[in-house]
C-alpha cells in the first residue's frame, strides 16, 4: 500500500453492495481509480457484469456476486464469497437499499426492514473477523436525509435506525481499530430518484429547500466514500456526515 | 383559560399500548387522573383488568385490549374496537417496546424482527389506523415512546428506537392537516421491569449512573407527567419533536 497518498487505496479489498447502479456504482468506479481491489454485489447480474468488465478494461481486479439481500443468508454468504475471493476484507459499504414507493404496507415494511437494516447488520457482523485482520478497517453505511426528515413510510425510520446503529457501532469497534462511519446522501439523480427529480413540484422547490439548489450527482457521494475509505480520514468514527447540498430549509 | 387547567384532559380518549407494566402503566393512570378515558393493551390480560379497575376507580371509563403487538394485522382492529367502546380515540401513545439480547448483532432473526416488529412496526401501524380516529374528532395526539438509547447508538434496540424518532418527525408534517401533533419521548433509564437487567449489573449500572448528570434512574411517573402535557392543549404548538427525560446525559462524565 502507497504512503505517499493517504486518498489512494492502492490494494485494499473493498465489497459493495448495489453496485451495479447509481451511488454504489459510482462508488466502485472511484475505488478502482484510488486502486482498490473490488467485490461487487447485486440482485441482479447482468448489469454488474457489464460494469465489472468496464472496470477490468482498466485493469481493475472485479469479483461479482448475485445476491438478494431480502434473504436472510445471503448476506453472510455474500460476505464469505468476498473475503474469499480477495483473501479478506478491508473496506465494506453498505449501500444497497430499497426506496419502497408503494406505501405503508405490511409487505413493504418487512421487506424494507430487511434489505435497509438487517442485510446491513448481517453483512457487518459476518465481514468482523475479515476486518479484524486488516491493517486499515472501514465500514461505511449509504444512510438518507431521509434519516433526518423522517417519514410516513419505513425508509426514513429504518435510515435513521442506520445512522444510530453506525454511531454505537463505532463505539462498540473502535477500540479494535475498526472505523465505522455513514454517509447521509440527499436527492441524488439515480435510478431511485428518476421519478420526481425532474418533476416540476420538485425543481421548482429546490432553491428552498437545499442551499446549492440542486439535485446531487452520483461522483459527489462517491468522492466522499473514497475519503472516508481512506487513510486520509483516519480519525473518523462514528460520523454520518450528511452529503445533501445543505438541506438547510428556509427558516 | 388558567394555565393549570390547559393540561386537563377532561372527556378525552386514549389508547395505550404496553399498558399492563412499567411506564405505560404509569402513563394510563396519569392520564386517567388528568381526566381521560383510556384503553389499555398488552398482553397480560389479567394485569389489564387490574389496571382497568384502578381508571374506573378514577371515575374515567376503561377498556381493556388483549393484544400482542408483534402481531401487525391485529393493530387496526383492536384500535377500532377501541374508538367504538370509548366513542373515538383522541389521544394514542405508543408506549409498548421490548429490549433485545443481540446487541449489535443478529444471531436469531425471529428475535430481531420481534424487537423491530413491536418496537418500530406496531407504532407505524398504530399511527396509520388511528389517523381517522383522530381526524373525525377533529384533531388529536400521538405521542410515542423512543429512547435516548436511540439518540446515542447503542446497537439494535438504540436503533430501533432512532427509527421512532425519525417517523415521529415524519408523521409530525403528514398529520398536520388533519390537526394531529406527533411527538417522541426519550427517556433515559427508568426503574421498570424492563431495566431489571441493567440494575442487576453492578459495572453497567455505575457505568450508567456516572454518565447520567443526576446519578439516578427514573420513576414511570416522571415519564408518564410528560406524556400528560404533551397530549393536553398545554402543549398545542409541540409537534415533531423528540423531548430527552434522561436526568442529564451527554458524552461527559457527571462530576
Amino acid at each position: 500500500m502507497t504512503a505517499a497518498d493517504p486518498f489512494r487505496l492502492d490494494g485494499r479489498r473493498a465489497l459493495i453492495t448495489g453496485a451495479s447502479r447509481g451511488i454504489g456504482r459510482a462508488i466502485a468506479e472511484s475505488f478502482a481509480q484510488a486502486g482498490a481491489r473490488l467485490a461487487l454485489a447485486a440482485r441482479t447480474t447482468a448489469n454488474l457484469e457489464q460494469v465489472a468488465n468496464e472496470l477490468r478494461e482498466h485493469g481493475v481486479e472485479v469479483h461479482t456476486f448475485g445476491a438478494d439481500l431480502t434473504d436472510a443468508h445471503a448476506p453472510t454468504r455474500l460476505v464469505e464469497q468476498a473475503a474469499e475471493a480477495l483473501g479478506g476484507l478491508d473496506i465494506v459499504v453498505n449501500n444497497a437499499g430499497d426506496g419502497g414507493h408503494e406505501g405503508l404496507t405490511l409487505d413493504a415494511y418487512r421487506r424494507l426492514l430487511h434489505v435497509n437494516l438487517r442485510a446491513p447488520v448481517l453483512i457487518i457482523q459476518a465481514a468482523r473477523p475479515f476486518l479484524l485482520e486488516s491493517d486499515a478497517p472501514v465500514v461505511i453505511n449509504v444512510s438518507s436525509v431521509s434519516a433526518r426528515l423522517g417519514g410516513a413510510e419505513p425508509y426514513g425510520p429504518l435510515k435513521a435506525a442506520l445512522s444510530s446503529y453506525t454511531v454505537g457501532l463505532a463505539r462498540e469497534w473502535g477500540r479494535d481499530g475498526i472505523r465505522v462511519v455513514a454517509i447521509a446522501p440527499g436527492v441524488i439523480e439515480t435510478d431511485m430518484t428518476a421519478g420526481y427529480t425532474g418533476e416540476p413540484w420538485w425543481t421548482d422547490n429546490l432553491p428552498e429547500r437545499v442551499a446549492l439548489g440542486r439535485n446531487g450527482r452520483v461522483e459527489e457521494i462517491a468522492g466522499v466514500a473514497q475519503f472516508l475509505a481512506s487513510d486520509a480520514a483516519d480519525y473518523i468514527t462514528g460520523a454520518v456526515i450528511p452529503v445533501d447540498g445543505g438541506w438547510v430549509h428556509q427558516f | 383559560m388558567p394555565v393549570l387547567e390547559r393540561f386537563r384532559l377532561d372527556g378525552r380518549r386514549a389508547f395505550v399500548t404496553g399498558a399492563s407494566r412499567g411506564i405505560g402503566r404509569a402513563i394510563a393512570l396519569a392520564l386517567a387522573e388528568a381526566g381521560a378515558h383510556v384503553a389499555v393493551a398488552a398482553r397480560e390480560e389479567a394485569r389489564l383488568n387490574t389496571l382497568a379497575t384502578e381508571i374506573e376507580t378514577l371515575g374515567r371509563r376503561a377498556h381493556v385490549v388483549p393484544l400482542d403487538l408483534a402481531n401487525l394485522e391485529a393493530i387496526e382492529p383492536a384500535i377500532d374496537a377501541a374508538a367504538d367502546a370509548l366513542g373515538g380515540l383522541d389521544i394514542l401513545v405508543n408506549n409498548a417496546g421490548v429490549t433485545y439480547r443481540g446487541g449489535f448483532g443478529i444471531n436469531d432473526p425471529a428475535e430481531f424482527d420481534r424487537m423491530f416488529d413491536i418496537n418500530l412496526g406496531a407504532v407505524l401501524f398504530g399511527c396509520q389506523a388511528v389517523r381517522p380516529h383522530l381526524a373525525s374528532a377533529g384533531g388529536g395526539v400521538i405521542v410515542n415512546i423512543g429512547s435516548i438509547a436511540g439518540t446515542k447508538g447503542t446497537g439494535l434496540y438504540g436503533a430501533s428506537k432512532e427509527a421512532v424518532h425519525a417517523l415521529t418527525r415524519g408523521f409530525s408534517r403528514e398529520f398536520a392537516n388533519d390537526a394531529i401533533r406527533v411527538v417522541a419521548l426519550a427517556p433515559g433509564q427508568v426503574y421498570t421491569d424492563m431495566g431489571a437487567r441493567v440494575r442487576a449489573n453492578p459495572d453497567e449500572m455505575n457505568t450508567l449512573l456516572h454518565h447520567t448528570a443526576q446519578g439516578r434512574v427514573a420513576d414511570p411517573s416522571e415519564i408518564a407527567a410528560a406524556v400528560v402535557y404533551l397530549a393536553s392543549p398545554a402543549a398545542g404548538f409541540v409537534t415533531g419533536t423528540t423531548i430527552a427525560i434522561d436526568g442529564g446525559r451527554d458524552f461527559f462524565a457527571r462530576r
